[in-house]
Order: C-alpha cells, then structure tokens, then sequence
C-alpha cells in the first residue's frame, strides 16, 4: 500500500501551521496599520492666506526709540489685522531709513529690528502657536524662506535675515516636537510630516519620537531584517534569549522528530 | 641563523606588546562593586595636556559614517576609552545643537542644558545653556555669547564654522555644587554613563568616565555617582549624561592597548552601531 506525500501530510503540517500563524499575525498587523492611520493622512497643505501686509512707518522712531529697543507699535502703527511678519522688502526699507536717520546708531538698528521680527513678533502670534496649527507654522516657513533669499541678496542686513530665520526655525521645530509629544498620532499626518520635513531640511531637526512598535513597523517595511535580528537579540534580557533558544530548539526538534519518523516508515514500506 | 633570525622576530613581536598606550601617570582605570553595582571609573588629567578628546558627531560631507571616520582616524592613535555621545532621533541625526568641525549637523535646541565644545586642541568645555554665559576664543579676543539671543546664536554658528568647532548637547546633571536633575526626570531603569570634570589640588582639570552597570533612573544614578566621585575629587566641575539607549558603545584599553573585557568596562552594543563618538586618546 502506497502512502501519499500531500501537501497536509504529516512533514508538512509544521510548515503550514506557520504559514497559517504568519497569515494571521500579517492581517493583525494590517488592520493596525490601517487604525493608525489618520482620515487626512493623504489631504493637502492649504496654503494660508497672510497676504495683508502692515504699512510700516519710520518717521516717529527717535534716537532714545533706538537706544531703547525699537518697539512693534512705533513701527507698526496701523491697527487692522495685519500680517504681523513683515516683509523682506519692508525689512530692508525700515533699516535702510533707520540707518540714514541715525548713521551712528547702525548696532542699535540691526539689534532692535531682531528683537522687533523674533521676540514681539513671537508675542504678536503666540496665540496661533499655543494649539498645533500646520496653517499657520506653514505661513511662518513660507514667510522664513524669503528671507532665506534675501539674506543672499542683501548682505548689509545678512545678520538680521540669519538670525531671525534662526529664531523662527528654532522656534517651530522646537514647537512640533511640543505637540507630537503632546498628541502622538499628529506624527502620521501628512501635513506634519510636511512641516518636519521642511525644518529639517533647513537643519533644524524635529525630535519626533519613535516607539518600540514603531521601529519594528519601520525595519519591518525597510526589510532591514539583520538590525531587526541584531537589535532585538542585543536588547532581549537573558531569560528572554533563554526562552527564544527554548523554543528554537523544540521547533527543530520537532521537525527533526517528524522528518526520521516520516523517513522511517516510508523505508520500511 | 635562522633560529636566531626567528628569536629575534619573537622578541619584537613581544616588545611591540610591552610598548604602553599611555603612561599610567595620566589615566588610571579602576572598579568597585557596592551594594551589587559595579561602578567603573576612568580616570584622566589634562595635566601637560597628554589626554585628549575627539567627538565624532555625524557622518561626514563624503557621506562615511561615523564607525568608518573612527576606524581611519584611529589608526595611529592611543585610544583610552571610547564611548557613544549624545542621544539621537528618529532621523539618526543628533538630538539638539550639533556641529561637528565647523559642520552644522543640527541647529535646534533641545530642552538640555549642557552644551559641549570640544576644541581642537583636545580640551573640553561644557556651558550651561540657562545661564547664557558661553565664552569662545575668537582670534586674540573673547566672545562671550548667550545662545537665547538670536544674534548671539547666529555669531554663535559663523563663529563655530570659522573655527571648525565640535559641539554637542546633552543633559547637564550636576553643576556648580548642585544637582540639575529632578526625582521627576526620566524613570527608566537602565546602565548609566557620565562625563565628569573637576580641578585637581594642582588646579589641573581631571576627567572623569564613570560607568554605572546596574539598573538606575537618571537621578538616582547621578546621587550615587556624584557620592562616589568624593572618593576622587572634592572639587567637580560638571557632570553629563552620555547615550547608553540605543547605541550603548562603551570600550576602555589598557595601558598596554588591550580592551579590557571586565562587565564594567564595556558597553551592550557594537561599534558600528554608535551614531556618534566620544574618544578620550592619549598623545
């Protein structure tokens, strides 16, 4: 009597017992990653409308103004809502009048007009900043990447383009990495990701933080399947190694058991 | 002939062995266990400015990571003790202000406290970033610099630029007499690493490599770090916190060249693993 090797025969049931496990934990997996993953995941960033601009007056700054600290509202006298960024032409227009006026006072002017963009601009839109708002953080970049351009092109006022860029940079990456802290799953928004990107491109690294799972997921889909095996194993405490060799090697050893038993019978037909 | 020719090749071959890494005088390696801990302490002077630092912050402009920067760099060097620096995010990119040889790497501030210049000349400097007091050579005169002001930051970066300056940040843990880490901070229960700095009764700074093998939260390893350090020094300067998470690289040598294989003295991951480095060498 012939025995047949099918495919549910004994040699193979280990084998489909883990395909049937593989199956089961990759659709577990799916359905988390599909849980995980925000309704907005693929929307688009709105390109804020910050368009109004303020008028800028320069006439009533004094010298004491100067010596003081050049202050938001003698420079900014209009009282609509206004975009309280100003504009790298209006910058340049503000310091070119400001150091013609005071051709002494240069230092002065430069530093006023730092603290003038970076601090109590940051007090003008501190509100918007409070709560994650991609919108407006959008606004602020778009607003950074003029200056970036402008710093190239009017290197009198480089310092001021440096180093309120720096401040702003500095400012929002320290702030997105605020609020996926605060809300992690912001981390998986594509507008998020946008902005991180943007930061870090710039050199200003957002610390978005990666949990365990994460890293698994992250190596998982890279098929970075050596540092998965290398790290887990460097991070197993000795009683988890212990266990994993345990079961390794009951694994083998039914396999072994099934291959002789299968071998045997089949040689004594 | 040839039996003398083989002596002779047997000889230097042991005194190439016998040829020290560095002097016993300027670095001293030992270990105590207490209450079932074993603290490790490397212990170097400054004095004649033999001992040296070199941190490797990031993968170079040609794109070699740091395992190979180290590996070529190293090769004619005394190494003392190396070990993984700062902390490092989800990009594999240092956590808060990085500069490695003029190299911006990262210009954002983390919520740390220290920062680290490492100069070229070897010699280490750690400001407290809260105090805003950071006092840099610039040619023949000093700057002195508060990285809050956003002028100061940007003098801050040309000036680390023209002067291929290193830094790093990291967790300022003790300064000034006072511990500047809470009960509150981080909880999680793992090996601790710490730099400490401190003057000598000759005025001599001395660098401290404190490895702390049991399980401990941040602030309970610094209380008992700082406790044992009174065995060495009365007098420390600072004492930071060094990465022992994802890239626990920690290797020490003898006096002779061998790494030493004790618990202590040696980390739970390879080198190649270690996104930064912090060499102490000896020159």
């Amino acid at each position: 009597m012939s025995k047949s090797v099918g495919f549910f025969s004994r040699p193979f049931t280990p084998f489909v017992l883990g395909l049937l496990c593989m199956g089961f934990l990759s659709l577990a997996f799916l359905v988390w990653t599909l849980n995980v993953t925000p309704d907005d995941y693929f929307s688009d960033v709105n390109d804020p409308n910050t368009a109004i601009t303020c008028k800028v007056n320069y006439a009533s700054v004094t010298s004491d103004d100067l010596e003081n600290g050049l202050w938001m509202k003698k420079v900014i006298t209009t009282s609509n809502n206004c975009a309280v960024f100003l504009t790298e032409i209006q910058i340049k227009e503000l310091s070119n009048a400001l150091v013609n006026n005071f051709p002494d006072k240069k230092d002065f002017i430069q530093l006023g007009l730092i603290t003038l963009l970076t601090e109590q601009t940051l007090q003008k839109v501190k509100g918007n900043l409070e709560v994650y708002n991609p919108d407006k953080i959008k606004g602020i970049l778009d607003w950074l990447s003029t200056l970036n351009v402008a710093a190239k092109l009017d290197p009198d006022n480089e310092i001021i383009y440096l180093s309120v860029t720096d401040y702003w940079f500095n400012t929002l990456s320290g702030k997105l990495t605020e609020y996926q802290k605060i809300n992690p799953d912001i981390r998986y928004y594509f507008k998020f990701r946008y902005l991180v990107q943007h930061c870090n491109q710039a050199l200003y690294f957002v610390n978005v933080e990666e949990t365990k799972y994460e890293k698994v997921k992250k190596n998982l889909l890279a098929n970075h399947w050596v540092h998965l095996v290398q790290a887990s194993w460097s991070d197993a405490k000795a009683w988890q190694k212990g266990v994993f060799l345990l079961v390794f090697l009951f694994t083998m050893f039914t396999y072994l058991f099934t291959i002789i038993s299968f071998v045997n019978k089949t040689t004594l037909k | 002939m040839k039996f003398i020719g083989l002596i002779f090749a047997f000889l230097m071959l042991c005194s190439f062995n016998l040829i020290a890494q560095y002097s016993e005088n300027y670095v001293s390696v030992s270990s105590e266990t207490i209450d079932n801990e074993i603290y490790s302490v490397i212990e170097m002077t400054r004095k004649d400015e033999r001992v040296k630092v070199k941190y490797f912050a990031d993968k170079d402009l040609a794109g070699r990571s740091v395992y190979q920067r180290y590996l070529t760099w190293s090769k004619n060097k005394s190494i003392i003790a190396s070990c993984s620096g700062t902390y490092y995010g989800m990009d594999n990119k240092p956590v808060g202000i990085c500069i490695d040889e003029g190299q911006t790497v990262n210009k954002a501030e983390a919520a740390m406290d220290a920062l680290v210049l490492v100069y070229r000349t070897g010699g280490i400097v750690v400001t407290d970033l809260k105090e805003g007091n950071l006092t840099v050579q610039n040619g023949a005169e000093n700057l002195s610099l508060n990285l809050k002001n956003p002028v100061d930051r940007t003098k801050f970066f040309l000036w680390s630029k023209e002067n291929y300056a290193t830094v790093f940040q990291t967790h300022l843990l003790y300064y000034k007499n006072k511990l500047r880490v809470g009960a509150n901070g981080d909880k999680e229960l793992r090996e601790r690493r710490f730099l400490a700095v401190a003057r000598d009764d000759e005025n001599k700074i001395r660098y401290y490599l404190i490895n702390l093998k049991g399980n401990n939260t941040l602030y309970n390893a610094t209380v008992k770090v700082e406790g044992h350090l009174k065995n060495y020094t009365d007098n420390i300067i600072y004492i930071i916190n060094l990465d022992t998470g994802a890239q626990d690289y920690f290797e020490v040598r003898e006096a002779q060249g061998q790494v030493m294989s004790e618990p202590g003295f040696k980390g739970n991951k390879p080198l190649n693993v270690s996104k930064n480095l912090l060499v102490f060498y000896f020159e």
